[in-house]
């Protein structure tokens, strides 16, 4: 890839474009997956792509290539577009200091690449067997998918960063006959080790959804709850990280007056942030897609707005600073404003100490599905539990939560003191882009009523 | 193509002193693409191509890929690897040559940036003729894919076929909130008719001040095409012969038997005219041919490829879909559901009193061998006599998808393009709503 970067870094600084830009990334993928007798495993599938992009009298062309020898041909098609291009213009991108440097995986371990397919089959076989055998009659299913990428952006104004990234996932899922469902995603960027000897927690959570089994459900209405980290971190991802993307504030100027900075979305304890610096997980990024350095954006500060998520093109438009979240969704495409590892940030309260504010309500745990329809949000809860006096007290069949993400912000009352963060190797896509790796979390959370269905 | 066809041979002739038997798939798509907003438009081009090869070592499959950069030997060595753990090979690659042909005639001289442009600001004049705040998404890509197929048996194989994928998205502030809807469709040389596109994407944007209402217990339900589609997710999973050799479709010994409500027929037409997913031969080199599904909601058979087919004993019904330097499976390609002869559109009026749902948010909880579903509706619309009332937020419709298909109230009298399928309005009776 080095000496595709210098070509790169040769034909960007010979452009005459106003400001051109060349993406070169290497991808190697690998999915393992067991399921009962049946294994599979795909690939290793190798893609090497490039995306020119050109900005001539403020107006982008974008041109993917497929070999580095394209590269010249590339620029000239971008700006050939560019040229033609009857856009409206677009004010010049505001650039970062220009930056060259290279980042790769500081892995303690074995590197992913470095394990080979046979001991990642076996032991996505052995967790399947084993899983299974908890789950007695129910099914098991193992998947392990692998991306080892390696990214390099390059600009007309001196940036040439290059990044090196090791993202693993191993997806583990038990279904009882009667179709209730224990899922869970361990995603990691960096070395083998953490996905091995996890023989006692696969034990434990097959027999976590026997102990689950039941035909009791809660009737809908409006209830007390506390909501773990993972669904606190898919709260924070979808129901309100989405929204302060700021080129979808742009073409939505009513909404983001409603989130400008200073607006209250929350309740004083509500803090959340956007840590592109969280390297030991795949949403983390050293540099963006257009080599603008990661950094750890306050998005909410005591529930009120202090910062939108921005490209180099947003903050121009918008006269704010990027802020690392440019990020593509495929070759070919122009980057967007996109969440990296967004969180809430922790309180001070212990867990125990919650359950006894809560009273009586539902504690909930993990994600099933769930999507945003922009303010309004559906998550569906693999876990739940009633709480009584304080104490857990038996489950009950799985729930839907909705509501308002404003108006659901605005009732959180406390906030636990035990961040953990959740990562989806391809758990984020929105309005027609492809799914990209991000991080997610918070603290458990005590929030004094939620529509539950 | 001469150029694509020798990097094949070369492929194949790199495998030839390490398999039993070798096949090589390659794709070319050159394309271009509009990304369309209020505040900017940007044009893009651009080529990609790729190979895949699968092979049998040891009586076992292996399979890799390669897009960009080719390397024969680097990738005959990947797939050795996969072929230590991959399936055991119950068949042998077909021999016989498919009928090399072009699916569609398409021409895309007429689509330009321009045209494209022109296009998505018309719609979004329309679209804020009905609504002034809606602000309009938009990409289309418009290519030409050009597949080949070659194995070490004989057989070989190309076509090439033009596509179009627009995906659109309107958001609209509200005093209900903030509404938003998505449409995405596939056609084969033009951009969809933008009265059709109109009429799914603003359904599920309604600002007329409706009550919000609750919609619990058993419904009547009349899903849009766009929902309908998602519904049809554990269908496409349970018609699947790979479900049924691995034991566990739903459909197992249905063939003959009424499965689902006699106004159903179903469809999978892989050499429909217009059909963004036609193609005379499978990712198999297996040709294609139109098969009913369902026939008045009577089950007629399973998709096979040659995998699924060899362990059921069966022959394979041409349906092997992957991507590129995967494994095969059986996949429906352009999915139809026949229109109704007479009656509505939206089958609001046959069907009375019930909900509509436009978009489902997500469908987390679905078991597709089972056919179970869950599915997060977001916001829903209740009606009576026909005519909408008001809308429910946070609707969550459960059962089992084989179960509420026999339930057919009524079916829509036109389809509508939803991805690559054809479907109209359908309306369920007895759907659990909470």
């Amino acid at each position: 890839m080095q000496k595709y970067r210098d070509l790169a870094e040769k034909a960007a600084a010979g452009s005459e474009a106003d400001f051109a830009e060349l993406r070169l990334v290497h991808t190697s993928r690998t999915t393992v997956s067991h399921a009962g007798l049946t294994h599979l495993n795909n690939g290793p599938i190798e893609q090497f792509t490039g995306t020119a992009r050109v900005l001539i009298a403020g107006r982008w062309g974008i041109c993917e290539f497929s070999s580095p020898g394209q590269i010249h041909t590339a620029l000239d098609r971008a700006a050939a577009l560019a040229i033609h291009s009857g856009s409206h213009p677009a004010p010049f991108p505001v650039l970062p200091p220009a930056c060259r440097d290279t980042y790769s995986d500081d892995v303690n371990g074995v590197p992913l690449a470095d394990v080979s397919l046979r001991e990642k089959s076996f032991l996505c076989k052995h967790y399947c067997e084993l899983l299974g055998v908890s789950v007695s009659t129910g099914s098991a299913r193992v998947t392990y998918d692998e991306i080892i990428r390696d990214r390099v952006v390059v600009n007309s104004s001196g940036t040439s960063v290059r990044e090196i990234e090791n993202l693993g996932s191993m997806k583990t899922q038990a279904v009882l006959p009667g179709g209730l469902v224990a899922s869970e995603e361990l995603a990691l960027r960096g070395s083998f080790d953490r996905f091995t000897g996890r023989e006692k927690h696969i034990a434990e959570m097959g027999s976590n959804l026997l102990a689950r089994e039941t035909t009791t459900c809660i009737a809908p209405g409006r209830i007390r709850v506390i909501l773990d980290p993972e669904l606190t971190g898919i709260l924070v991802h979808e129901a309100f990280g989405h929204l302060v993307e700021a080129d979808f504030l742009e073409n939505n100027p009513a909404v983001a007056h409603l989130l400008r900075a200073g607006s209250r979305v929350g309740s004083e304890c509500v803090n959340i942030v956007d840590d592109s610096l969280q390297m030991s997980q795949p949403g983390s990024m050293k540099w963006d897609d257009e080599g603008t350095p990661g950094e750890k954006t306050q998005l909410v500060s005591s529930g009120r707005i202090v910062s939108w998520l921005h490209t180099m093109g947003t903050a121009a438009r918008k006269d704010a600073r990027p802020t690392g979240n440019a990020r593509i969704s495929g070759p070919g495409r122009a980057p967007e404003s996109r969440m990296t590892s967004t969180y809430m940030e922790p309180g001070k309260t212990p867990l125990e100490k919650l359950k006894l504010h809560l009273d009586d309500g539902l504690y909930l745990k993990g994600f099933m599905g769930g999507a945003t329809d922009m303010d309004r949000f559906s998550i569906a809860v693999q876990e739940v539990w009633t709480v009584r006096n304080g104490i857990i007290h038996k489950p009950v069949t799985p729930v839907v939560i909705s509501g308002r993400v404003t108006d659901v912000l605005g009732l959180i009352t406390d906030t636990g003191d035990d961040l953990r963060l959740s990562s989806s190797l391809s758990g984020c896509s929105r309005r027609g882009s492809g799914a990209i790796a991000v991080t997610y979390g918070g603290p458990h959370i005590l929030i004094s009523e939620m529509q539950v269905s | 193509m001469r150029e694509t066809l020798m990097t094949g041979s070369e492929i194949l002739v790199a495998c030839e002193k390490v398999s039993t038997e070798a096949e090589v798939t390659g794709v070319n798509r050159r394309y271009k693409s509009l990304e369309f907003t209020p505040v900017n438009s940007i044009p893009g081009s651009g080529e990609r191509t790729g190979w895949g090869l699968r092979m049998i070592r040891n009586g076992k499959i292996g399979v890799s890929g390669e897009w960009g950069m080719i390397d024969p030997f680097r990738l005959v060595d990947k797939v050795i690897g996969s072929c230590r753990y991959g399936p055991a090979a119950l068949f042998s690659f077909p021999e016989e040559s498919p009928e090399s042909d072009s699916v569609s005639t398409g021409d895309l001289t007429a689509m330009t940036h321009d045209t494209v442009c022109i296009y998505l600001n018309n719609l979004q004049a329309r679209i804020r003729e009905i609504h002034p705040s809606a602000a309009l998404s938009a990409r289309v890509q418009w290519s030409e894919d050009s597949f080949v197929i070659m194995n070490s048996c004989g057989l070989q194989g190309s076509y090439s076929r033009t596509s179009v994928s627009t995906g659109l998205w309107v958001t609209l502030p509200s005093d209900a909130g903030l509404l938003q809807s998505g449409y995405s469709l596939n056609t084969t040389d033009s951009l969809p008719v933008m009265d059709d596109v109109l009429d799914i994407l603003l359904l599920p944007i309604h600002t007329e001040g409706f009550d919000s209402l609750s919609a619990v217990g058993r419904k009547k339900v009349v899903f849009s095409p766009m929902a309908f589609s998602l519904l049809l997710q554990a269908v496409r999973a349970g018609v699947s012969g790979k479900l049924l050799a691995e034991g566990a479709s739903p459909l197992a010994g249905s063939e003959g038997k009424q499965v689902l409500g006699n106004l159903l027929t179903i469809r999978d037409l892989p050499r429909l005219n217009d059909g963004a997913s036609s193609a005379p031969f499978d990712s198999e080199g297996i040709p294609t041919r139109d098969k009913i599904l369902f026939d008045d909601g009577v089950f007629a058979s399973f998709l096979h490829d040659l995998g699924s087919a060899a362990e059921c004993g069966a022959e394979s019904t041409g349906s092997s879909g992957r991507n590129l330097g995967e494994h095969s499976k059986p996949v429906c390609t352009n999915l139809t559901v026949d229109p109704s002869a007479d009656g509505s559109v939206n089958t609001l009026e046959e069907t009375g009193s019930g909900i509509l749902v436009t978009s489902i948010l997500s469908a987390g909880g679905g078991n597709a061998a089972s056919g179970s579903f869950t599915l997060d509706c977001g916001r829903v619309y209740l009606f009576r006599r026909g005519e909408i009332l008001g809308y429910c937020d946070g609707c969550v419709l459960s059962g089992n998808v084989y179960d509420a298909l026999s339930r057919v109230t009524a079916i829509g009298s036109r389809q509508y393009r939803s991805g690559t399928d054809l479907l109209p309005f359908i309306s369920l009776d007895g759907i659990s709503v909470r």
